[in-house]
This record gives C-alpha cells, sequence and structure tokens, in this order.
C-alpha cells in the first residue's frame, strides 16, 4: 500500500471502526462488500478523507466508483492533494 | 407454499435476469440456491442477511426463502456486538456477510455463498415458520426486535402498491434506498419482482447528479426517495430527466415541498406515502399530482382493503392512528418487543398521532416521543439508551433531540463519580451504527435527575 492508502485504511479503523485486522486489510478491499459502509458512513468517510487531507471533494465525484476501494480513493485523493 | 412464494421462487431465474446492478461479480441464483441446501439448516431458521445493495442481496433473499429458511435484512454496518446480540434475540441460525465480518463472529464453520460468508450458529432451533420473513424495527442497535411478516403479507402491500402507482411490467425501477429497509425491500424490489418489471439496484453513496444520469440511461421510469433526498433535490435546484412515477415516503415531508417539486417539469406522477414496518410497510397514499392542493399536507388515503381509526381522538380530531390491513406483520420478536402492538379487535397501533378528514384525508401530527429522525434515519432513542447504560460507569441515560436537530444524552454515574465522557463516546462508537452516535453526552447530578 502507498503512503494515501496506509492512511485511509488508518481512517477506516480508527475514525470509522471498522472491525477488521488492521494487517489483513487490503488496497482492493471495498468499502461496501468488505467493509460495510452504509449510505451515511460513506458521508462520514468523505468528512473524515477532507480533515485528514485538507481537501474538498466535490458532489460530483463523491460516486460510488471513487469510494469503490481504498485504492479507488487514494486515486481521487492523489489528484486533488496534487492540484491543492 | 402460498401462491406469492412460489411466484417469487419459481420465477427467480426470471427474475434473476430483470435486476441490475453495478458490481463487477455477479453469482448465478442457481450457485447461491446450492450453497443455501448445502448448509442443511431446519426449515424456519432464521438467516441474517448484512449485504451491501446489489442484485446479490436479493438472489440471497430469495434463496433464503426457497430452502425454508426466513430471510432478516440487516444493515451491513451491523458490528459483532450487535449482530451477537441479534442473534440471541431472534434465534438466528446462521448469518451471511461480507467474509470477513463472518470470520469475525468465531462460528465452527463458515461456507462461502456467493460473494458471501455464511456462519451457522449451533444448536439455535428453528423459531419461525417456513415463507415468513423478519423485519427489523426501527432501532435496530439496542431493541434487537422485529416483526415477524410472510411472504403473503408483504407481497400483498406490495401488489397493492402496484396498483396505486399504476406500476406495469414495463416500468424499469431505481432503488437508491438500503435494501434492509421495507421500502427498498418491500415496496420496491418485491412490488417489481410480482408486477413483471425491471429493477436497477445503485448506491450507496447517494450523487444527484448520478441519480440523473441513470434515470436518463437506464431509462428509469419509477424510484422512490426520501424526504431528506427529496429536500436535497429542491435544493440543490437538480434537474431531473423525465420520470414517470416519483415516489417519497419514511419521513414527513412539508406541503410547500410537494408543491415546489410538482412545480417541476420533469415529474409526471409524485406520491406522498405513509407506513410502518409492522403494517408491511405501506398504509396510506396520496397521489399529489392529481390531489387539490389543500390536502397536500396529508399523506393521503388508506388503501384500498385498510382500515383505520382515530383512536381517542382529543377536541382536534388527533389521536393515535390505528390500521387494520391484510399486511400487517404476525407477530412481534425480540427481547425489547414489549407485548404485541395490536388491539383486542386486531388494530395494529402505529404510535404514530393523526387526524383524518371528512373525505378521509390522514394527517400526521407527531412521532412517538423515543423516535426521531436523524440524518434521513430513524432511529429509537430508547434504544440508545439501552446501548449507553450498557457502560459500567452508567446508572441511566435519556437521549432525545436537542437544538437544532441535535442528540443529546443525559447520562448519570452509577456512583456520582465524574464520568470519562471521551471513553463513553468510544464505547459507542464501537456499539452503535454512526447517525446514532449522540452528538453530545452530557454527564447529569443526581438532583437532576430528581426534577
Amino acid at each position: 500500500m502507498n503512503e494515501i492508502e496506509l492512511r485511509l485504511r488508518d481512517i477506516l479503523i480508527d475514525d470509522l471502526f471498522v472491525e477488521r485486522d488492521i494487517e489483513q486489510i487490503q488496497a482492493s478491499d471495498t468499502f461496501r462488500g468488505d467493509f460495510g459502509i452504509d449510505s451515511l458512513g460513506f458521508v462520514e468517510l468523505k468528512t473524515q478523507v477532507e480533515t485528514a487531507f485538507a481537501i474538498t471533494i466535490p458532489d460530483d465525484d463523491f460516486t460510488p466508483e471513487n469510494f469503490a476501494t481504498i485504492a479507488s480513493l487514494a486515486q481521487l485523493v492523489g489528484r486533488f492533494a496534487k492540484t491543492a | 407454499m402460498s401462491v406469492f412464494a412460489q411466484r417469487i421462487i419459481e420465477n427467480a431465474a426470471d427474475i434473476d435476469r430483470r435486476i441490475a446492478d453495478f458490481s463487477e461479480f455477479r453469482p448465478r441464483y442457481c450457485d447461491i440456491l446450492e450453497g443455501y441446501s448445502r448448509l442443511d439448516l431446519k426449515p424456519g431458521s432464521a438467516i441474517l442477511l448484512c449485504a451491501p445493495n446489489s442484485a446479490e442481496f436479493l438472489l440471497h433473499w430469495i434463496a433464503i426463502l426457497a430452502v425454508g429458511c426466513v430471510p432478516c435484512a440487516a444493515p451491513p454496518s451491523l458490528k459483532a456486538a450487535q449482530i451477537v446480540a441479534l442473534q440471541a434475540s431472534l434465534n438466528i441460525a446462521a448469518v451471511a456477510g461480507a467474509p470477513a465480518m463472518t470470520r469475525a463472529l468465531n462460528t465452527p464453520r463458515i461456507a462461502t455463498v456467493g460473494s458471501l460468508g455464511v456462519a451457522p450458529t449451533d444448536n439455535v432451533a428453528p423459531a419461525y415458520e417456513p415463507y415468513d420473513v423478519l423485519i427489523l424495527t426501527t432501532g435496530t442497535s439496542g431493541a434487537q426486535s422485529a416483526c415477524v411478516h410472510t411472504v403473503d403479507t408483504l407481497a400483498w402491500n406490495a401488489t397493492s402498491t402496484n396498483r396505486t402507482l399504476s406500476l406495469t411490467d414495463k416500468d424499469r425501477q431505481l432503488v437508491v434506498l438500503p435494501l434492509f429497509h421495507t421500502y427498498g425491500l418491500v415496496t420496491q424490489s418485491l412490488g417489481t419482482m410480482l408486477g413483471g418489471g425491471e429493477l436497477i439496484i445503485d448506491g450507496p453513496p447517494f450523487n444527484d447528479r448520478r441519480f440523473g444520469d441513470l434515470i436518463e440511461r437506464e431509462k428509469i421510469s419509477v424510484c422512490g426517495i426520501t424526504p431528506t433526498i427529496a429536500r436535497t433535490l429542491l435544493e440543490k435546484g437538480t434537474r431531473l430527466p423525465n420520470l414517470r412515477s416519483l415516489s417519497i415516503g419514511g419521513d414527513r415531508f412539508a406541503a410547500d415541498d410537494v408543491a415546489r417539486l410538482l412545480a417541476k417539469p420533469f415529474i409526471d406522477e409524485l406520491y406522498i406515502t405513509y407506513g410502518l414496518t409492522e403494517a408491511g410497510p405501506r398504509i396510506s397514499v396520496l397521489p399529489a399530482h392529481s390531489a387539490p392542493a389543500d390536502v397536500f399536507d396529508s399523506v393521503g388515503r388508506p388503501f384500498d382493503g385498510v382500515e383505520v381509526r382515530i383512536e381517542g381522538p382529543d377536541p382536534d380530531g388527533v389521536g393515535q392512528l390505528l390500521v387494520k390491513t391484510p399486511s400487517a406483520c404476525r407477530r412481534k420478536v425480540g427481547e425489547n418487543s414489549s407485548g404485541q402492538p395490536f388491539t383486542a379487535d386486531g388494530f395494529l397501533k402505529t404510535g404514530d398521532m393523526f387526524t383524518q378528514d371528512r373525505d378521509g384525508y390522514l394527517r400526521y401530527v407527531s412521532r412517538r416521543a423515543d423516535i426521531v429522525v436523524r440524518k434521513g434515519e430513524k432511529l429509537n432513542t430508547r434504544s440508545i439508551d439501552k446501548i449507553i447504560e450498557m457502560h459500567p460507569d452508567i446508572g441511566f441515560a435519556r437521549t432525545a433531540e436537542g437544538a437544532e436537530s441535535e442528540l443529546v444524552s443525559r447520562v448519570w454515574a452509577r456512583d456520582g463519580k465524574e464520568l470519562d465522557l471521551d471513553a463513553i463516546r468510544l464505547f459507542l462508537k464501537s456499539r452503535l451504527r454512526r447517525h446514532e452516535v449522540p452528538d453530545r453526552i452530557v454527564q447529569q447530578s443526581r438532583e437532576v435527575f430528581h426534577k
């Protein structure tokens, strides 16, 4: 995992209280299928990510595709972190 | 087997073709059915289904019915402690969910069915009948109670809704609401299975632009949303592609907002609905597009075949709404289901205060004090109190909605000492779903308790 993915993994454990063994979490794990994140969970995840990386994710990018896996979200974060 | 159960189960292969989603993995119905058959669970055994919104969710739900077991849909975000509590309270014989989640339950064996793990619990006797369906009630974290429906009661409600909303086999329905809620599961999904149309399942997360894109791209004709989503669409001025039918239900929706939505050129028919899990769920509907403006503040009139009564109305005509419907649940089960919610003459007590005018229109006045709506989700404050009171330092808790829709929990220490409120918050975050965690926790002195 790259640095952004590792930070996202920590957010899942520390802020969203996902009950998973941190060492078992993979970048390809899906938020919905593997972590059971629901609609309100996604809103919280977006807020936590925006705070942690000091970025703003526009509503149009708050999509199931961008928020599919740790890897896909890390790509989105990387894109906004570069432009911030 | 009932006629409705037969139709759903025997047409499962056809239903499989009529349900679409955007998942990369799509197991076949026959494989899922075989997976549940191999578990060898006794008929009437309840299976907790904690899966995200997807076509696969519905295939599991049907397959569980087909092998004579009883599906109980639950949020995929449930914590292990909540699942264990539900298992005990509802006599759950197996849990189906994300493989990592089922591994955390430490059961002797885990089967793989589709993309889910299924963890059977040994020595749980069947507590239900084949073709029963369990639906969790509001406050699922602490209440651990559920309504026992049958496929027939739910199917009656779904087909009544289809008829009222004029749904046909030509319709394509978009599901953006959770399938563990009755609206997404019964009204939309069962309704489409029985009505012959097609179902497209999406999300989360919800995004208004994607919502519009999907309606256009997938040629959606019918959709149901919550008042929270409807208000978001209005606030953002979202312009949607043309939609034949939009239904709104699950909470109060203001008359002004009904008028504002009706003024949008892209909605042909707008339906405001009212219901509750115990009733299967829909009770009444207001076809706002064909109704006079002076009833926009109502939830319409009861479905055909549904009787209503206002219990003990006050001088303003306000009283508890009682309902007699063919889709009422058989009974409520679970540790905290204090008695059955029926009158001696078979009316269901809704717990909601209503008026009914001479033309039969029902107007919602207030909700039971212990139910609040937060971020679009209903929650039971008594359930939250029970979880808070599980903390060893807390003797008593009272949760209520505060100013600006804040959720505030007042807590009293067991021995009068100063409480570590940060530690209590962490305790709650690990046991409650996110929207159930109070915004503020305030310690109260014993003197306040006695006031």
